[in-house]
């Protein structure tokens, strides 16, 4: 913890000779979304990760918009001075982390979007259950999204009584940009998806390749949360991409 | 986040397809490679490979899947091919 409001996990050991990867997580989702994430420690820092507001460890309100949350990471870091950092968002955290890029033109070396594409609209089944509360709107996601049988799955989500995911999933709704502006980064893009991810709308991942040069990897019998379902697999690939 | 269903069930696979197969098969046994060494060096999953020189991609739970390494493997080995869009072809 850098301060009382916002929990920094692992920014405690940071070896600027070292690779960083921050990461950032999905809708009502935290820092323990990286649990299982295993780089090669030679090489890199243990993956870096900010609890948004109102998730995890963090103090303050969720927000409906991807914006705020790009914002809000760009303050959490201005105290640090990061060098050789790549961003890696999944899901919802992918949107935010290329608004990190293009709105504020934050230097990263790499941006990788892990079950994640632009854009991400949300079905209405699954905002009526986010409406209900963040226990049925994660079940619903968990229902949908895990292709492995997962035990403790539920304990990633958010336990907070506020409407967390309702306004992360807003959050997703909301965001607009351009793709060509996307083309225009001189960031190197990847794009890592489960091959049996039914929450990520594939004709985006094909509208978002028609235009913006990004390599794509596919995990094998994987669904949304990879960071779960094949944690050594991604760890792998992520180093093999940064 | 939609809720879609992946549909790997359809056949895939025609003679045009066949045929770019080959020509990748024929590169590939030309640079003496073998598919497991493609496979890591390009990071991607030896049925793929396999799916792509075969000019079968119903291995490929979608499109863009197939077309996104049908393109990186082409690159690897340099090869001017076009994807041949087998999906909206039939």
């Amino acid at each position: 913890m850098k301060n009382s409001e916002t929990y920094f996990h692992n920014f405690e050991s940071i070896d600027e000779s070292k690779k960083s990867i921050l990461f950032i997580a999905g809708a009502g989702m935290d820092h323990r979304l990286v649990r299982a994430i295993q780089l090669p420690d030679s090489k890199y820092n243990k993956p870096l990760i900010i609890d948004l507001p109102g998730h995890g460890k963090s103090n303050g309100y969720s927000s409906n918009s991807i914006e705020s949350y790009s914002q809000f990471l760009m303050n959490a870091l201005e105290g640090y001075d990061l060098k050789d950092l790549s961003l890696c968002g999944h899901s919802m955290g992918g949107l935010v982390a290329l608004d990190m890029a293009l709105t504020h033109n934050f230097e990263t070396k790499e941006l990788i979007l892990v079950n994640s594409i632009y854009p991400t609209r949300v079905a209405d089944a699954l905002l009526a259950k986010a409406k209900a509360g963040n226990g049925d709107a994660a079940n619903f996601i968990i229902k949908y999204g895990l292709h492995r049988r997962l035990l403790g799955m539920r304990n990633a989500f958010s336990e907070a009584n506020e409407l967390v995911m309702l306004d992360d999933l807003e959050a997703c709704n909301n965001y607009e940009l351009d793709l060509n502006d996307i083309k225009n980064l001189a960031i190197p893009i990847s794009i890592i998806l489960g091959n049996k991810d039914r929450l990520v709308d594939l004709k985006a991942v094909e509208n978002f390749t028609d235009v913006v040069p990004s390599q794509t990897y596919i995990m094998d019998e994987v669904g949304h949360f990879s960071f779960f379902e094949d944690p050594d697999e991604l760890s792998r690939l992520i180093s093999r991409i940064v | 986040m939609q809720v879609s269903e992946i549909n790997t069930q359809i056949s895939l696979k025609s003679a045009h397809t066949c045929k770019i197969g080959k020509v990748f098969k024929e590169r590939r046994q030309l640079l003496s490679l073998s598919e497991s060494e493609v496979a890591s060096e390009i990071f991607i999953n030896i049925n793929y490979i396999k799916g792509i020189e075969h000019g079968d991609y119903s291995i490929f739970p979608a499109r863009i899947f197939a077309l996104q390494y049908f393109n990186k493997y082409k690159n690897f080995l340099n090869l001017k091919l076009d994807f041949f869009d087998i999906y909206n072809s039939q």
